[in-house]
């Protein structure tokens, strides 16, 4: 017994210790977006919101901002939809290559970003194609279309086959069956999908910064500012960031256990 | 409704490379019940899926009436499918389940509200039109799935094992409840099973399936009185089979005596256990072997010192006190003996 308590100790410390790795930087980032001083050092000076006002006055961060929603909101909405197409294909349909043909649409998963990235740019503006905001659509809807098709997949093959096969029987066709049919039962799953895919484009920086010139998006602009000395307001925007993302993250996981 | 017939020409059906259906060949008589039973994996399910046009036949032609729609899809054909798992559409209320073939059809909007309302007086779920799915219970759900399938008025009806998942009173409740929809509407059923009762019971003609092929096709009366083959034997309850040697000179009263355990040389025959009758004799040449209590019988087993086990049913009163190990003589009546066509 004794041998246990000591393994399970050191279970619990390690467990710790991984959720301390993870969490105690936005901690401690957190608490300075509220730190008066302009230098990220102890001892904490004077509660203060006066980051919060400049990130939300500062118009370069609301262009970033803004650009930055726009491009995650058409990435994750063209992601979903043809992802739903893409997961319904692969999961009523039943060719040689299947599996092979799965698994080149989750590659992207494992792919570098830094690969797509450079490649994209390379092939793109040699089409001649400005690097611009379109340019990182394309390339972050790559980046998440395998998220979107394996949990609307993973959603689709646990409704059961015979539902749409009862809606052919009574006269419907494929393709109303689809949207009548399978779309209804996959709601709350397109949501998720969707919110997901969301948080996904919002954080991206790496194809981002490959993809684009002039117009910037929110983690390109933190990261310049980063480049040219510390900015308090970086822990506020961080801190916004990190809240807006959990809330998402977790609504969309409640989603998808809804089905 | 009208009714249409069914014909199955040559068909075959390759699943990757295995052979489930076998150059099958069954006409159906419009207004038919008939059933395709058989046991799990005899290709009776895949056939129904086939007529209904949700799978693909590797080779063959399908009729339905005097259509060729072996390449129709299965929104095109006069046929409605019924799941053993009903397939309600779970985001639908029950109203809506009902009515959704109709909507299909584009059909205005208060002709099928009073279809359906027609169809839920019929299924005796006035009430629950509001209802979704899954506030209903297993036999309503089943009725909703039959009026679903019917108010398009189709030709044919395919019922894929629908009693299936029913406890056993509802089961019989439901099918005298489908019979009488069939003799209601008149169109033709096409029932599949692996319950023999339920194919007796319901069936106006059964095709007995085995291995993709038809092992014998009879009313239910048929089927059960006199099997054609030992299989079919075995599927009607019959517990007795057995080859004899000669089968010209049957000596009935040292009968059981000239039976052989099964081998595929002689010609086999087969009786029912209930048809088989015993005396407790001291030098009887049947030992009891076991003895099971069946709810007013005991079904015991007997076997001699040929090791010949036969199978025979006894009234309580008679065999309370019976021991293993007791001996018995037999006797039976030769008009119970069914002489089987296989080898």
């Amino acid at each position: 017994m004794k041998k246990f308590s000591l393994l399970n100790n050191f279970l619990y410390i390690l467990f710790a210790t991984i959720v301390s790795l993870i969490y105690l930087p936005i901690l401690v980032m957190i608490v300075f977006s509220f730190n008066s001083s302009k230098y990220q050092i102890m001892p904490f000076r004077n509660f203060t919101t006066t980051w919060y006002q400049r990130v939300l006055t500062d118009s370069q961060y609301i262009e970033g901002l803004s650009n930055s929603l726009i491009v995650s909101i058409s990435v994750s909405l063209f992601a979903t939809l043809l992802a739903f197409f893409c997961a319904y294909s692969l999961v009523n349909s039943n060719f040689k290559g299947k599996s092979f043909l799965n698994l080149f649409f989750l590659t992207p998963l494992v792919v570098p970003l830094i690969l797509i990235g450079i490649s994209l740019r390379f092939f793109l503006t040699s089409k001649g194609y400005e690097p611009s905001l379109f340019l990182v659509a394309i390339g972050q809807s790559i980046f998440v279309m395998p998220l979107a098709i394996l949990n609307l997949s993973n959603r689709m093959s646990q409704i059961p086959k015979n539902l749409e096969e009862a809606a052919w029987s009574l006269g419907s066709s494929r393709l109303r069956s689809m949207f009548e049919i399978v779309l209804p039962s996959c709601k709350f799953s397109l949501i998720a999908t969707f919110i997901l895919t969301f948080t996904f484009a919002f954080d991206e920086f790496i194809i981002a910064y490959f993809l684009t010139n002039f117009s910037i998006t929110l983690p390109i602009k933190i990261w310049t500012s980063l480049v040219t000395g510390f900015d308090p307001a970086i822990n506020a925007i961080g801190t916004i960031v990190f809240l807006t993302s959990l809330t998402l993250g977790l609504i969309s996981q409640i989603l998808f256990l809804k089905k | 409704m009208i009714s249409k017939s069914i014909k199955l020409e040559n068909i075959n059906k390759k699943f990757d490379k295995v052979e489930v259906i076998n150059s099958f060949n069954l006409e159906i008589n419009e207004g038919e019940f008939i059933t395709l039973l058989g046991p799990s994996g005899c290709g009776k399910t895949t056939l129904l899926r086939m007529i209904a046009g949700l799978e693909h036949v590797s080779s063959g032609n399908i009729f339905i009436g005097d259509d060729n729609v072996t390449s129709v899809s299965p929104n095109k054909r006069d046929t409605s499918i019924m799941f053993q798992d009903y397939a309600l559409f779970p985001h639908m209320n029950i109203q809506q389940n009902i009515g959704y073939g109709l909507k299909l059809k584009k059909i205005n909007k208060s002709e099928i509200d009073r279809k359906t309302k027609d169809w839920l007086k019929k299924i005796d779920l006035e009430e629950y039109g509001l209802r979704m799915p899954h506030e209903i219970s297993g036999g309503q759900r089943q009725r909703v799935a039959l009026a679903r399938s019917l108010i398009v008025e189709p030709s044919v009806l395919l019922l894929d094992e629908p009693l299936g998942a029913l406890d056993a009173n509802l089961r019989k409740n439901m099918q005298s409840e489908l019979k009488k929809v069939h003799s209601d509407i008149g169109i033709t059923f096409v029932y599949v099973t692996h319950d023999q009762e339920e194919a007796l019971s319901m069936s106006t003609k059964i095709v007995l399936m085995n291995k993709g092929k038809i092992e014998q096709m009879s009313k239910p009366v048929d089927l059960y009185n006199s099997p054609k083959s030992s299989f079919a034997a075995k599927f009607m309850g019959f517990s007795n089979i057995f080859s004899i040697k000669n089968k010209d000179k049957l000596d009935i009263s040292n009968f059981f005596n000239t039976l052989e355990n099964r081998d595929v040389e002689n010609q086999q025959i087969c009786f029912r256990s209930n048809n088989v009758n015993f005396k407790l004799d001291n030098i009887g040449e049947f030992k009891v072997v076991s003895k099971q209590y069946f709810g007013g019988m005991y079904q015991v087993e007997v076997s001699n010192n040929r090791n010949i086990l036969i199978n025979l049913m006894s009234d309580e009163t008679i065999s309370n006190d019976m021991k293993i190990g007791d001996n018995l003589n037999l006797s039976i009546d030769s008009k119970d003996i069914i002489f089987l066509e296989d080898k």
